[in-house]
C-alpha cells in the first residue's frame, strides 16, 4: 500500500508519564502492529484531579490546554478509562454554543481508550502467547466499567493471548478504593476496599491482577506491597504488547 | 401556619403541569383463572404465605377448619371484611365465630378482600363499616378468602379498580404479600414482627362453565 | 448521639476498629447486591421500568406546587388537615401543637427518616410526652439513645446481644435465663409493644410517597408497625418532605415496584399501606383525626438547582447498600441522619456545608451509587458538585486548595510540568527500596503524601518520564 499510515495521537497519562512509561511504550507498540502511526503532541494533564475535586476553572483552563493539544488529531487513544471519561466530559464545561463547547464536543467524539479502541479494530491478525500458565485476575475499574462500557474489550483482548488464563472477581463490580484523592485523604477505608479486591484476586488463584487504570493499579499493589501478598500488577497494554514479543519468539518452531 | 404554605408555594411554584406520562405495564399475569391463580401462588408462596384453592365459600370453610387443625391452632376465628366469599362460615361446624371485638394477640382472623393481585401475590383490603384493619394487624393468623373475581391480573388492575370505587375512598388501603417480618434482629428476616406470623390464602375457583 | 459530620474522618476510624459494626456491614455489602440484582433480573424491562420512574418523579418535582395543593384539597375533602413547615423547628412546633390538641400523653411512631431529621423525639419529649418508636430497629436504638445507622435498618450497628441486654435493661419482666436468642427477643419485643400500641394517644408516621391523585399517604413496612401506629390512636399525623409527592396510581405502582426490589431484594415489601383521611362516619374504628404535616427543611432550595435530582430519591438505600466508603464505616460516621452517597448529598443541603462539607469529599465517584438507584440519580456528579461549592465557599483545608491551585498551575506550563516529573521520576527512584520480583518500591516519604504511605507503599518511577523517553527517540 502507497498510502501512509493513518495517524492516532497517544494522550499518554499523568500517572503513566511518570510512574509507567513502559505503559506508554506498550500501547505505542500495540497501535503500531494495527498498523497506525503515533504520534504524542506535547502534553500535560487533563484536568481530572481539578474537575473531581470541584475546581471547574482550574479543570477548564487545563481543558483548554488539552483541546489545543490534540486538535490537529482524527483519533486520541489513552491507556487509562478515567482520564477519556474526563475528556469526554470536557463538553460540561463550557457554555453550549461557545466555540470551547463545540471544540469539547469534537474532542471527546475523537478519543478512544486504549482497549475499546484496539477492540475496534477487530481480532488481532496475528498470535499472542505468554510464557504461561499465568493465571491473572481482571479488575475492572469503575470508569472503565460504568462510564465508558468497557466490560468484553479488555477480555476479548485478553482472551486471545495464550498461556494466560483470565479469572473474574465476584466483586467485580465493587470499587477498589482507589479514587484519586480519596486515597490520600481517606487512607483507611481505601485499605479496606483495597483488601477486599487484593483477597479476592488471591482467592482466585491469581498470580497477576490486570486493570487499565494505572491509579488502581498503583494504589492495588502498593497495598499489596505493603502486606506482602504474592500478587504483582499489571496494565494491560503491558500484558498484550509482551505477548506479542513471545509470540515472535514463538513462531520460529512453527 | 399560613404564612408557611404561601411561602413554599412560592418558592416551589404553582403552575399546572401537562398530562403525567402514560403508564407502561410491565408484569402481567395470564386471563385464565387457573394460570393466574398459579402466579399468584408462586408469588405469596415466595413471600412465605401458603395458598390453597377451593371449589365453593363452603368448600374454602372446610379448607380453613383443615389449616387450624394441621396448624394446631383453636377453631376460634374472627371474621371481618365478609365477602361472599365467606359465606360458608357459618355452616362450617369445625369453626367457631367470634363476634365482636377485636382478636387479641395470638387470634385468628379470617377475612374477604377487595382484591388479589396474581402478579404480585398480594392480597388488598379496604377498611370500612365491616372492617377496621386493626382486626388484621393485631391477628397471629390471618385468613384470607378470594372470592373467583377478585383474582386481578397486577397492580395495574388494581388501580383500575380502586378508581371506579365510590367516593370517599376507603380510609386504608392494605395491600398484604405474606406474614409480617423483619430484619432487624439479623439475617436470615424473621416472621411475625407486629403484624400476622402467619397468612393463608384460600382461592375460591369459578364455577365451571359459569 | 452528637449529630457533627465535621469529623467524618475520626469517626470513620472509629468505625473502622469496631468488630460488631464490621461483621454487619460485610455482611450486608456481601448480601444485598445480589438479592437486589436478582430481584430486578426477574422484571421483564427493567430498564424501562427505570426510566418511567425517573420520568415520574421529575415530573412531579416539576410541579410540585401543583401536586401538593392537589393532594392538600383531597386531604382535606376526606376531613384530614394539612400543615406546612417551612423548617424542621416549624414542623416540630406543629406536631407538638396537635398533641396538646388530642390531649396526648402518650405517642407511638413508626420509622420515619424526616422525623430523624427535625429531631421530633426530642422536641415531644420536650414537652412532656412519652414517645416511642414501633419499628423494631428504631426501638432497640431508642432503648440504647442512639439515632440510626442506616436509612432502612436502623439498628444495623447493634449485634444480637446487644439487643438482648438492651431489653434485659428495659423491659421490667422476670427471667430465669439471659435473653440470647432472636426469636425469644421478638416475641418480647411484640409483647411489650402491643401495650404501647392499645395505651397511645397519638401516632406519628411518615409517608414513603403521596399520591395527589386520591390524597393517599402510603405507608411502607415489612413489620406491619405503622398500620397499628395509623390505625389504633385516636390521631394520626403523617410527617414527610414535600418532595414525597407524585401525581398517580400509575406513578405509585411504578416506584413500589422498584422500591422493594432496590432496597432489599424482594418484589414487593409485606404492607403497603394507602392512607386516606380519618375514620368515616360508618365506621366504629380508626383514628377520628387526620394530619399530614408537609415538611421543606432545605427541600425547595434545591428545586431548579443542579441538585435537584437528589429530591427524586425514594429512600431505598440501594447506594449505601453498595457504597465501598458507607459499607466500611456505616451510617454514624457521617454524623447526618442520611448516610451514604444519598446522604452525603442531601447533609449538606438540610445542614449546611460548613459541618458537613468533608461528605461530598469521602467518596471515591466510583459511580455505583448511580448504576443502582431506582431514579436514577447522578449521585456522584451531585457530589462533585457540593465539593466545588465547598472549595469556592472556603469550607475545605487550605492545603487542599494550594494543591489544586498548584497542580493545576504546573500543568499549565509544560517545560516546567516535564522537568518536575523528571525530577519526580528519578527522585523517587533513588529513595526506593527493592520488592519483590526486581520491582522497587518506597516505603516512607517525608512530609508528603502521608495518607498515602500510612498503609500502602509506593511502588517505584521507572525512572524518567515517557515524554521524555518519547522525544528522545524522536529523529
Amino acid at each position: 500500500m502507497s498510502e501512509s499510515p493513518p495517524v492516532v495521537a497517544l494522550l499518554v497519562t499523568c500517572l503513566v508519564d511518570l510512574f509507567r512509561p513502559s505503559v506508554a511504550t506498550a500501547a505505542v507498540r500495540l497501535l503500531e502492529r494495527r498498523g497506525f502511526r503515533v504520534e504524542v503532541p506535547s502534553q500535560t494533564c487533563c484536568g481530572q484531579p481539578n474537575r473531581s475535586g470541584g475546581d471547574d476553572d482550574g479543570a477548564r483552563r487545563l481543558a483548554r490546554r488539552l483541546i489545543a493539544s490534540f486538535a490537529p488529531y482524527a483519533r486520541v487513544v489513552a491507556p487509562s478509562a478515567s482520564c477519556v471519561a474526563t475528556v469526554h466530559d470536557y463538553p460540561a464545561l463550557f457554555p453550549p454554543g461557545s466555540d470551547d463547547h463545540a471544540a469539547a464536543v469534537a474532542l471527546a467524539a475523537r478519543t478512544v481508550e486504549l482497549t475499546a479502541f484496539l477492540g475496534e479494530q477487530g481480532p488481532d491478525p496475528g498470535r499472542a502467547a505468554v510464557a504461561g500458565p499465568l493465571i491473572a485476575a481482571w479488575h475492572d475499574g469503575c470508569t472503565g466499567l460504568r462510564r465508558l462500557g468497557l466490560d468484553r474489550q479488555p477480555r476479548e483482548l485478553l482472551g486471545r493471548v495464550a498461556g494466560l488464563e483470565l479469572r473474574d472477581l465476584p466483586g467485580r463490580e465493587e470499587c477498589c478504593g482507589f479514587g484519586g484523592a480519596f486515597c490520600v485523604e481517606y487512607p483507611e477505608i481505601s485499605a479496606q476496599a483495597a483488601d477486599h479486591k487484593l483477597d479476592e484476586a488471591l482467592a482466585t488463584g491469581a498470580q497477576l491482577l490486570l486493570g487499565a487504570d494505572l491509579g488502581c493499579l498503583l494504589h492495588l499493589q502498593g497495598r499489596a506491597q505493603r502486606r506482602g501478598l504474592p500478587l504483582d500488577t499489571a496494565h494491560i497494554a503491558e500484558v498484550l504488547a509482551a505477548a506479542i514479543a513471545d509470540d515472535g519468539h514463538g513462531r520460529e518452531d512453527g | 401556619m399560613s404564612g408557611a404554605r404561601e411561602a413554599i408555594l412560592a418558592r416551589i411554584g404553582r403552575d399546572t403541569p401537562p398530562a403525567p406520562s402514560a403508564n407502561v405495564p410491565v408484569e402481567s399475569a395470564p386471563a385464565d383463572w387457573a394460570q393466574r391463580a398459579q402466579r399468584f401462588a408462586a408469588c405469596a408462596t415466595a413471600a412465605s404465605a401458603t395458598v390453597a384453592t377451593a371449589d365453593s365459600p363452603q368448600a374454602a370453610a372446610a379448607g380453613i377448619a383443615d389449616y387450624l387443625e394441621r396448624q394446631g391452632l383453636p377453631p376460634r376465628v374472627h371474621v371481618s371484611a365478609a365477602t361472599p366469599a365467606l359465606d360458608g362460615l357459618v355452616t362450617e361446624t369445625r369453626l367457631q365465630l367470634a363476634t365482636g371485638g377485636l382478636p387479641d394477640d395470638g387470634a385468628t382472623v379470617v377475612t374477604g378482600c377487595l382484591a388479589a393481585l396474581a402478579g404480585e401475590g398480594v392480597v388488598v383490603l379496604a377498611t370500612g363499616p365491616g372492617h377496621a384493619a386493626e382486626s388484621v394487624f393485631l391477628s397471629a393468623t390471618h385468613i384470607v378468602v378470594v372470592s373467583p373475581g377478585q383474582l386481578l391480573d397486577s397492580l395495574d388492575a388494581l388501580w383500575g379498580l380502586v378508581r371506579t370505587l365510590p367516593a370517599p375512598l376507603p380510609r386504608m388501603v392494605n395491600l398484604i404479600l405474606g406474614p409480617s417480618r423483619t430484619a432487624d434482629l439479623g439475617v436470615p428476616s424473621r416472621l411475625g414482627a407486629h403484624g400476622p406470623l402467619r397468612v393463608h390464602v384460600v382461592l375460591v375457583a369459578p364455577v365451571e362453565g359459569a | 448521639m452528637d449529630v457533627k459530620t465535621a469529623d467524618f474522618r475520626q469517626r470513620a476510624r472509629a468505625a473502622l476498629a469496631q468488630p460488631t459494626l464490621q461483621r454487619s456491614l460485610q455482611g450486608m455489602r456481601r448480601a444485598m447486591p445480589a438479592l437486589r440484582s436478582a430481584a430486578l433480573a426477574a422484571l421483564p424491562d427493567h430498564a424501562a421500568l427505570r426510566d418511567r420512574a425517573r420520568e415520574s418523579r421529575d415530573h412531579a418535582l416539576a410541579h410540585l406546587g401543583h401536586y401538593l395543593v392537589a393532594f392538600e384539597s383531597r386531604v382535606r375533602a376526606a376531613g384530614g388537615e394539612v400543615h406546612w413547615a417551612r423548617t424542621g423547628a416549624e414542623a416540630g412546633a406543629i406536631v407538638a401543637g396537635l398533641c396538646e390538641r388530642a390531649g396526648a400523653r402518650r405517642v407511638i411512631k413508626s420509622k420515619s427518616m424526616v422525623t430523624e431529621e427535625i429531631g421530633l423525639n426530642a422536641t415531644l419529649a420536650a414537652r412532656g410526652l412519652q414517645v416511642t418508636e414501633t419499628d423494631l430497629g428504631e426501638y432497640i436504638i431508642q432503648l440504647r439513645g442512639e439515632s440510626p445507622s442506616h436509612i432502612l435498618a436502623p439498628a444495623l450497628h447493634v449485634s444480637l446481644a446487644e439487643v438482648g441486654a438492651a431489653f434485659e435493661r428495659h423491659h421490667r419482666r422476670s427471667r430465669t435465663a439471659p435473653l440470647t436468642e432472636a426469636g425469644a427477643m421478638l416475641v418480647e419485643a411484640r409483647e411489650e409493644l402491643r401495650a404501647v400500641f392499645r395505651a397511645a394517644d397519638v401516632g406519628i408516621t411518615g409517608a414513603n410517597f403521596l399520591v395527589a391523585e386520591t390524597g393517599a399517604a402510603v405507608l411502607v413496612t415489612n413489620e406491619g408497625n405503622a398500620d397499628l401506629v395509623a390505625s389504633l390512636p385516636a390521631t394520626h399525623i403523617v410527617v414527610t418532605g414535600i418532595e414525597k409527592v407524585v401525581a398517580t396510581l400509575d406513578d405509585l405502582g411504578v416506584l413500589l415496584r422498584l422500591l422493594a426490589r432496590s432496597a432489599i431484594g424482594e418484589p414487593l415489601s409485606s404492607y403497603t399501606t394507602l392512607v386516606h383521611g380519618p375514620r368515616r362516619a360508618t365506621e366504629a374504628a380508626g383514628p377520628a383525626a387526620f394530619h399530614v404535616v408537609l415538611v421543606d427543611d432545605g427541600r425547595s432550595a434545591l428545586l431548579g438547582t443542579p441538585r435537584q435530582e437528589i429530591l427524586r430519591c425514594i429512600r431505598c438505600s440501594a447506594c449505601l447498600n453498595h457504597c465501598p466508603v458507607y459499607t466500611a464505616v456505616g451510617g454514624h460516621a457521617y454524623g447526618s441522619v442520611y448516610s451514604g452517597p444519598m446522604g452525603a448529598v442531601l447533609a449538606p443541603a438540610i445542614d449546611g456545608l460548613a459541618t458537613t462539607a468533608q461528605l461530598p469529599a469521602a467518596s471515591t465517584l466510583c459511580g455505583r451509587c448511580e448504576a443502582v438507584c431506582p431514579v436514577a440519580i447522578p449521585l456522584p456528579r451531585l457530589l462533585r458538585d457540593w465539593r466545588g461549592e465547598a472549595l469556592r465557599a472556603g469550607f475545605t483545608t487550605p492545603a487542599w486548595r494550594r494543591s489544586l491551585r498548584l497542580w493545576q498551575w504546573l500543568a499549565a506550563h509544560p517545560v516546567l510540568y516535564r522537568f518536575v516529573l523528571g525530577l519526580a521520576a528519578g527522585g523517587l527512584r533513588l529513595v526506593s527500596v527493592p520488592a519483590r520480583r526486581g520491582e522497587r518500591r518506597i516505603r516512607r516519604l517525608p512530609l508528603v503524601a502521608r495518607g498515602w504511605f500510612a498503609v500502602r507503599d509506593l511502588p517505584a518511577p521507572e525512572g524518567g518520564s515517557f515524554q521524555a523517553r518519547w522525544r528522545a527517540r524522536q529523529p
